[in-house]
């Protein structure tokens, strides 16, 4: 045993550190076949990890446990108006769309679209429809024709027979803009691909659209608008796969980083190799155990690798001290080993608890999230702590390298280690803490301001500027349904839903939604029946109201559009379209919801929310207000638990803690000023931050610890702590940062957020560990900090006793 | 629920209560204006029905009916209402009316010497309003006129035709006054001095001599449903109209009709005449038709916004007051010809 362990207070620890080098002795007497091992299973999961398949469920993005979304999944079969559909918008810059041109393309698009696979054919509806047809009331009863008149031949008069039959359609704003300069192509889509049986392929057939309508038929004077579910799930795949570019440009600046650190080709390519391989690791144990990559849990290959690289950056750093003191290649992997397994062990396992916290959020893609990142933690605790010695017992690192650091070394003094030591000067740390507290105390005030839910217009997994939200933007303008639909599900008996009372509850809900801010227009059943009602008396605008005569309102709900009644009449969905789908717009509506279904209680009848992409995002809200500081309560409860257990001195888990705390509080501050809200893909960030972040206070602290146990101010124990782990910590830090930051560039907004947040958090906790932490532990400890005060030199690493002592044991033990 | 959105929901039909305009609409809305139709206040009601019609006799008394057989009465100039009657009861003051008027004809007594039908038909009546009974107040009730505050009639879905005589304490049914034995829809009231006309489904006309005791059927031009009359007693001319753009002329009180030919077969559901005597009618998408001062010939002015307008009415500063599909609008008033 060392010095530094039979020093060591910490009784729970001790099982790892007596296994210690049993375990060294058989990683390092068996390198060959390890290694032979690991390059095996790294073939087996590299061939996995190439089966692995890139979706974009949204499924996975709903809080399945929440009772609205239990409603949802119960009934979204039968909501018709929520179906998947895809509106092409064919716009023209000049006149209006009754010209012979105009017409002769849309003609086209409607073709086109016909047979582009997936569209459900006989849904299909255009002006050039057959089904789409215009209807008045005569004397006879009921007249109507198609809008595009028999013989239409271009002619002016056909084309004015075409302006009428559009007017007397009611299609304005449906299949015809409000402006009529533009007009629809609206295609329903089979679920299943018709021709496979398959699932639809969404990214195909966002392609196609691509491919055979937009480049096709875009030119000066035609302009063409694309939106629906499917196409935002393409152009949503189609982002993510961009995103594995960013991969290559993280591992690109990282490889260069890791090179200027360590000066060191062969150092670095093992480390590189390494991260590579948890990464690979990772991806081929998701696959093998059935699950696929989401745009959400792309971002742990990124973290995995730059976890990764940090490690293996301590790992290096130490072969390279052992190494500069002169002990062989093997010799030097076996002390770093020795005297990174603990450390490293605890921080991941710390990393790994924090992500797994993530699993008290009952949305499946942050469960996926947590376990494609624990998995990836395993994997690096496999191929950083353990192959990666082993391999640098081969290669050695560079004379050059240990001449670079030795040069360091001999540096009596380092310009910015000088600076950062003066924070353990009382006074300065004193100041540092205030300023810390104030700016916590300005983030808890700032907070209260921080949004739920997601505070765009337009798709929120898209950037405001994207094509596609553009396009959403111009039906918002252009067109009479908003894009953002609550949907109400009301629930009666079989056969029941146009009783008189349930169709006059349903208008009297519309008219208290429609009377709040943010609700755009209602519709339901209940206004059908008002217009039937009128229909039914040659058009009379009296008779547009719901009537006593249940005949009659059952007629009509056999004749209703199938997006406000179901087929056994047993569900009349009450479609409630939005200005926007910020959280207030949101809350609300659920609020006046609640309490309409308190005061008006039917028997059997039931209102149910909530469906419709703001109703989801509504429960999502909810879901996601509740779980943020339950989230919270439990990455920093079992932070602190094992801070806890691996110091046993609460003031030293307060040294370690406070620092991440004021980082989460000012990246919410940071989420206020970018106006980001706690969402889905905001919410796991504290959490991978946290869970990260703990590893520098870990690393650092227990070298600080080390550094004072041996008698040493803290002053000098802090500079002798920057001078090894903390130069290690900070560029680990950097590397962590650009490793996340490339997301900034992602075509998809939520991964840009969590690029933005994470890399801020990663660089904040890093400084909060190097600065914050040693002014904390020079006021909570005086006693700690020494008499000697700041008289003393800064000793080199290669005084330590520990060292030489570890040295020796090590030589006596392979002699 | 008081709402600034009533003013941009479903009204029907806008009237004058001395200086201040009146409308009401979907789910018991009713709206008042004293700066002529500029701003509107919300008047406290006590239904959620839809109301289709309202008269002012005097600018205090009014009323107002709508679905379900509902008469709403003020005394206030239209801030508050009363209800006076609901489609129960309605439907049993036809019911008994229709009782005794079988019983009268059963027991073969002088008849009503007012009855206008025979005594199949009065067995047909019966029998139908006893179905009404069981149906529950499902009848809409379309125009109410007063004569004075004391004095109205009320007319609505499947021939309803009520009467009071004491303000709307009590309502009477008028069954078996006008020769509709199909229970036509009667449409609208119109005054022509002391004569008064009924329109109705399928060309179906009526008309009183004598405020309302005694009604005769005339002969329609038209078998489409009329909307609305008008009566212009200073040009002497009468007017109906209805369904796809159709409008009559009569200079004689309708003993005979001439067709005015249009530019349009939009249904025209509304007609005020302005100020200057010129009549003007609306109807659906944006259709506004002013007369000429010959009254023979309209022209036609399509507002774009194309909505379904139900009534209108002129303001005292040169505007129209238009009511329909979107609430209320008020628009410069067209140059008359």
């Amino acid at each position: 045993m060392t010095n530094r362990h039979s020093e060591s207070h910490n009784a729970l620890l001790h099982p790892l550190q007596e296994s210690e080098p049993l375990l060294e002795r058989f990683f390092f007497l068996n390198r060959v076949v390890i290694l032979a091992i690991f390059a095996a299973l790294t073939l087996f999961l590299g061939y996995q990890a190439s089966t692995l398949r890139l979706e974009a469920s949204f499924e996975k993005m709903l809080p399945t446990a929440h009772p609205y979304i239990q409603n949802h999944l119960q009934y979204q079969d039968q909501l018709r108006g929520t179906g998947n559909a895809v509106r092409i918008a064919v716009e023209t810059t000049e006149g209006d769309i009754f010209t012979h041109e105009f017409q002769e393309t849309l003609q086209n698009i409607h073709d086109e679209v016909f047979f582009i696979n997936g569209v459900n054919r006989s849904a299909l509806e255009s002006i050039w429809s057959p089904g789409v047809r215009w209807r008045e009331v005569t004397e006879e009863g009921f007249d109507g024709g198609p809008v595009l008149p028999d013989g239409y031949d271009g002619s002016p008069e056909s084309l004015e027979t075409l302006r009428e039959n559009v007017y007397k359609s009611g299609q304005i704003g449906a299949l015809a803009s409000n402006d009529l300069r533009s007009a629809v192509v609206y295609a329903p889509l089979y679920d299943r691909d018709p021709q496979t049986g398959e699932a639809l392929d969404y990214h195909q057939f966002a392609q196609d659209l691509e491919r055979q309508i937009r480049d096709k038929y875009e030119s000066d004077t035609i302009r063409i608008h694309i939106i629906g579910f499917a196409k935002l799930v393409g152009t949503l795949i189609e982002g993510a796969s961009q995103v594995t570019l960013f991969f290559a440009v993280a591992l690109g600046i990282t490889a260069v980083l890791l090179y200027l650190y360590s000066r060191c080709l062969r150092a670095t390519s093992v480390a590189i190799t390494c991260s590579v391989m948890a990464v690979i690791w990772q991806l081929g144990l998701l696959s093998a155990l059935g699950f696929s990559l989401d745009p959400y849990s792309m971002l742990v290959p990124f973290l995995v690798f730059a976890i990764g690289v940090s490690h293996s950056v301590q790992v290096i750093n130490a072969i390279a001290h052992e190494a500069a003191r002169g002990a062989s290649r093997l010799m030097s992997s076996r002390l770093a080993f020795r005297s990174l397994y603990v450390a490293g062990l605890v921080a991941l396992i710390s990393d790994g608890f924090g992500f797994a916290t993530l699993m008290v959020i009952e949305i499946q893609v942050i469960r996926d999230l947590a376990v494609a990142a624990s998995l990836g933690v395993a994997a690096i605790i496999l191929t950083n702590l353990i192959v990666l010695p082993i391999l640098m017992s081969y290669v050695g690192v560079s004379r050059s390298s240990l001449e670079h650091l030795a040069r360091v070394e001999r540096k009596p003094r380092h310009p910015l280690w000088d600076r950062m030591v003066a924070v353990t000067n009382p006074r300065v740390a004193g100041i540092t803490v205030l300023v810390a507290l104030a700016a916590m105390g300005y983030g808890l005030w700032k907070q209260q301001d921080l949004k739920i839910g997601d505070l765009d217009a337009g798709a929120p997994e898209l950037r405001p500027d994207s094509r596609y939200n553009r396009d959403v933007a111009f039906f918002g303008d252009y067109y009479s349904t908003s894009t953002d639909l609550f949907v109400v599900m009301v629930e009666t008996p079989p056969q029941q839903c146009a009783d008189y009372d349930t169709l006059y509850a349903i208008d009297q809900l519309q008219w208290k939604l429609q009377n709040l801010p943010g609700v755009q227009s209602t519709r339901s059943l209940a206004d059908f029946a008002k217009r039937y009602m009128s229909a039914s008396n040659e058009g009379a605008i009296k008779w547009h109201a719901i009537n006593r005569n249940q005949r009659l309102m059952d007629a009509a709900s056999i004749q209703a559009p199938s997006d406000v009644v179901n087929s056994n009449c047993s569900l009349a969905p009450v479609l409630i379209y939005l200005d926007d789908h910020k959280a207030e717009t949101l809350e609300t509506v659920v609020t006046a919801v609640e309490a309409f279904t308190q005061q008006n209680d039917l028997d059997g009848v039931n209102f149910l929310m909530a469906s419709g992409n703001a109703g989801i995002e509504a429960a999502t809200n909810i879901v996601i207000g509740d779980a943020h500081i339950k989230m919270l309560i439990w990455v920093y409860g079992v932070v602190i638990l094992l801070c806890l257990l691996t110091f046993r001195s609460i003031r030293t888990v307060v040294c370690i803690i406070l620092p991440l705390m004021l980082t989460s509080v000012l990246c919410q501050v940071l989420m206020y000023y970018l106006n980001i809200g706690v969402k889905v893909a905001t919410l796991p960030v504290i959490a991978l931050g946290v869970g990260i972040g703990v590893d520098y206070g870990i690393y650092i602290y227990s070298k600080l610890e080390s550094y004072l146990k041996q008698g040493m101010p803290l002053r000098d124990a802090y500079f002798n702590t920057l001078n090894t782990t903390g130069k290690a910590v900070a560029f680990t830090g950097f590397t962590l940062a650009i490793g996340v930051g490339t997301w900034i560039f992602s075509p998809i907004k939520f991964q840009a957020d969590m690029g933005i947040l994470l890399a801020f958090m990663f660089l904040w906790n890093m400084l909060g560990a190097m600065v914050l932490m040693p002014a904390l532990t020079c006021l909570l400890m005086p006693k700690r900090i020494g008499a000697t005060g700041s008289q003393s030199q800064h000793p080199s690493p290669s005084d330590h006793p520990q060292s030489r002592h570890s040295q020796q044991a090590l030589q006596e033990e392979l002699s | 629920m008081p709402s600034s959105l009533t003013e941009h929901s479903l009204l029907l039909d806008v009237t004058r209560a001395g200086e201040r305009l009146i409308a009401v609409g979907e789910r018991g809305h009713i709206l008042y204006s004293d700066d002529e139709g500029k701003s509107w206040h919300q008047a406290l009601v006590p239904v959620r029905v839809t109301l289709t019609a309202v008269d002012f006799p005097t600018p205090r008394h009014g009323w107002a009916v709508g679905h379900e057989g509902v008469i709403l009465h003020s005394e206030d100039g239209g801030e508050s209402w009363t209800k006076q009657l609901d489609g129960h009861e309605v439907n049993r003051i036809v019911n008994e009316r229709a009782r005794s008027l079988l019983d009268a004809a059963e027991a073969q007594a002088h008849g009503d010497e007012r009855l206008a039908v025979s005594l199949d038909d009065l067995v047909f009546l019966y029998e139908e309003s006893e179905a009404f009974l069981d149906e529950g107040p499902s009848r809409p009730l379309l125009d109410v006129s007063f004569h004075d505050e004391r004095t109205g009639l009320a007319v609505g879905a499947f021939g309803l035709f009520l009467e009071t005589r004491d303000g709307g304490n009590t309502w009477q049914s008028l069954l078996g006054h006008l020769d509709n034995p199909y229970g036509l829809h009667l449409n609208h009231i119109a005054r022509f001095d002391d004569t008064l006309i009924i329109a109705g489904e399928a060309g179906s006309l009526f008309r009183s001599w004598d405020g309302g005791a005694h009604w005769e059927t005339l002969s329609s031009p038209y078998e489409g449903s009329f909307f609305g009359a008008l009566g212009d007693p200073e040009g002497g001319q009468l007017f109906v109209f209805g369904l796809r753009g159709h409008l009559y002329r009569s200079v004689d009180k309708g003993d005979s009709w001439e067709p005015i030919r249009l530019d349009t077969d939009t249904t025209l559901t509304g007609a005020t005449l302005l100020a200057d005597g010129t009549p003007l009618l609306v109807g659906y998408g944006g259709t506004i038709l002013t007369g000429s001062p010959a009254g023979n010939g309209f022209t036609l002015q399509m507002l774009a916004d194309r909505r379904a307008y139900s009534a209108v009415t002129g303001s005292n500063d040169g505007h129209l007051i238009l009511v329909g599909q979107g609430g209320v609008r008020r628009i410069p008033q067209p140059a008359s010809l």
